[in-house]
């Protein structure tokens, strides 16, 4: 059963014209940040969106989360178009889907203790107020492993480690009984000793609640862990998307197979020949090349890749790739 | 033949009121001519003010209390501070985790550079820069973008400029303190790249600190794994990888997402590193050791080796 469907997202952001260019010229020139996204994900999944900086990822997800709006294209969420949802409509919304971020020294406001952090979305929405909410937020800091409550409860975010404070971040995420949680590097910046009790503990809730995830994430190891499908973004489009393990296993797209052969991994005797990539990733999408996005970085590009821009289509069941060679390759 | 750097006894604290943080406490090291050494720990565990250390560069409040650092035999820690600026950006080149900060916004690229083998070289300003243009040429950016400012480099390029500026003094030995860190995967994989070939062309020695161990994995020939301020164990790639001794290596090992695994289970470490003002007595991992005894509790662990392993831990005495 889908919870969530997004078709043909786009969101351009305007670029800042210089002031001898908002005199020569009346065009104005965009980020194309996500460029046409369509892909829908079923309840209870673990679905990744994958990339690297400036791919669009982080983008999709607040579009999702109807943090900014998009340029064009439409979300669905459990039944209900809400791309053009305001006010106590939205909030009604935000409700069943919550945000966990990156960085938990950012997300936290330092001065509230970290109870009353997870105490303030249950007021916000109505949910619970006074000790009641008190109740639950103690009850959602054990959740997430916080023990005693009572002790963390009154601690301020500056006498947490980053994994604590991570923790907290998904409890206040958590304690409005959302359905779906986007989570954009939620663990990003734990250090790897714990970030598998982090993830641990997400797998965990999406158990005990009944969560379904959009998860957010430069680090395709750490995908390859918990993904059910993923898909990966190049210049604001997917490029492929599949059931992780066939992904993971068999990538199709060169893009896919290049970021892939460049994780490292922690093994000596693996320092194998990687598909070699020419250049970087432009840092804002604005001059984006015709044809294929990926064409003047991919070394099996041909006239037809300059040309005309690939669809994603289906090379395998639910196994879809953007590109003209895929098959040959 | 004595190692190019000889690291002994290292304890370096920042002082904090009354309070003493023991950031790096009693770390030896050795880094051989031509040799990678991946310098691995987490947030905290000491890694990067060691690697300040070696030039003392370590921030304010922190002290080098205790130590010797030994660089082609002669002690940086004695060196009067003028002579140790020549060797800080000239025997020992330097690199850091965000070039932006590293990089003068408001000079070409080029031109930083040419100041740079001006300060440490007697070359006159033509001699500089076509040194400076060879060397960029060396990490891999064309002459043509000399007269580049920074902001008009990618993340990728800013780092190789700032590898070149390191380099371009002939250093013998590297720092680099989270070099690809700020940069994403596949151009990770490019500078990793650059520093294998610049070893390799430049005999060049580099001390590669980090927190990912896959990438010291994928390019040190030894690596030293620091936890809390202690150098828990130093040995060659393969055997860490093959054999690792210490009961944190093994569980670090374990912990590593590995995208080649089919096996996916997570694994973690329990607890959370110690607070270093008030480290727990004894080894410093033993509140979070699957193995610990009475002794661990107790004793400072001391240094054991094995074969080609060094351990600080108590199972190997």
């Amino acid at each position: 059963m889908e919870l969530l469907r997004v078709e043909n997202l786009v969101k351009y952001f305007p670029l800042e014209k210089s002031f001898l260019e908002r005199l020569l010229t009346r065009s104005r020139r965009y980020v194309r940040a996500v460029d046409g996204v369509s892909f829908s994900i079923e309840r209870g999944e673990v679905f990744t969106l994958a990339g690297e900086t400036g791919c669009g990822k982080t983008t999709t997800g607040r579009l999702i989360l109807r943090l900014i709006d998009p340029t064009s294209g439409r979300i669905v969420f459990d039944g209900e178009d809400i791309t053009d949802l305001r006010g106590e409509e939205l909030r009604r919304i935000r409700r069943k889907m919550q945000p966990v971020f990156q960085d938990p020294y950012a997300s936290l406001n330092p001065r509230m203790k970290v109870g009353e952090a997870v105490k303030h979305p249950l007021e916000i929405h109505g949910i619970a107020y006074g000790s009641e909410a008190k109740q639950i937020a103690m009850e959602f800091l054990e959740k997430v492993g916080l023990t005693p409550a009572e002790k963390f409860y009154s601690l301020y975010p500056r006498d947490l480690s980053g994994g604590q404070r991570q923790r907290v971040a998904i409890a206040r995420a958590i304690v409005t009984k959302p359905m779906f949680i986007v989570a954009d590097e939620a663990v990003s910046m734990i250090d790897v000793s714990l970030k598998a009790s982090i993830l641990e503990l997400l797998m965990q809730l999406k158990r005990e609640m009944g969560l379904t995830y959009l998860f957010i994430t430069h680090e395709l190891a750490v995908a390859k862990y918990i993904s059910t499908r993923i898909a990966v973004m190049y210049l604001g489009k997917i490029v492929e998307l599949g059931p992780a393990h066939r992904v993971f296993e068999s990538p199709l797209h060169p893009y896919t197979k290049a970021l892939m052969a460049a994780v490292p991994v922690p093994n000596p005797r693996r320092r194998k020949e990687k598909v070699k990539l020419k250049g970087e990733v432009p840092t804002a999408p604005v001059d984006i090349p015709p044809g294929c996005r990926f064409h003047p970085r991919c070394p099996y590009a041909t006239e037809e890749c300059r040309r005309e821009e690939p669809q994603l289509a289906e090379a395998e069941p639910e196994h879809l790739v953007a590109c003209h060679k895929a098959m040959e390759l | 033949m004595p190692p190019l750097l000889d690291v002994r006894g290292l304890r370096v604290y920042y002082m904090l009121g009354d309070e003493a943080v023991k950031a790096v406490d009693g770390v030896s090291l050795k880094v051989e001519k031509g040799e990678v050494l991946g310098l691995v720990g987490e947030s905290g565990s000491g890694k990067s003010t060691l690697g300040l250390a070696i030039v003392r560069l370590v921030p304010h409040p922190g002290r080098i209390l205790e130590g010797s650092v030994l660089f082609k035999g002669r002690d940086l820690l004695k060196l009067p501070e003028q002579e140790l600026s020549k060797v800080r950006g000239g025997e020992i080149g330097m690199v850091f985790q965000d070039p932006l900060t590293s990089l003068d916004p408001l000079m070409r690229v080029g031109e930083q550079l040419v100041e740079t083998i001006m300060a440490h070289s007697q070359l006159t300003k033509e001699e500089a820069k076509e040194k400076a243009v060879k060397y960029l040429e060396l990490v891999g950016i064309s002459a043509e973008r000399f007269y580049d400012y920074p902001h008009q480099f990618s993340g990728g390029m800013r780092q190789r400029a700032m590898i070149a500026m390191a380099i371009s003094t002939s250093p013998s030995l590297l720092i680099a303190d989270e070099p690809t860190t700020a940069l994403d995967v596949i151009v990770q994989s490019q500078i990793m790249e650059l520093f294998q070939s610049l070893r390799e062309k430049l005999g060049l020695s580099v001390i590669l600190i980090t927190h990912d161990i896959s990438v010291a994995m994928e390019v040190a020939d030894k690596i030293a794994v620091m936890y809390a301020g202690h150098l828990v164990e130093c040995a060659p790639s393969e055997t860490l990888y093959d054999s690792p001794l210490h009961p944190y290596t093994q569980g670090l090992l374990k912990a590593v997402p590995n995208i080649e695994l089919k096996d996916m289970k997570l694994v973690y470490i329990p607890g959370t590193p110690p607070d270093l003002a008030n480290p727990p007595p004894g080894c410093r991992f033993h509140p979070r050791c699957p193995r610990a005894m009475d002794v661990c509790r107790r004793e400072e662990p001391p240094e054991v080796e094995v074969g080609e392993t060094t351990v600080k831990c108590h199972l190997y005495r």
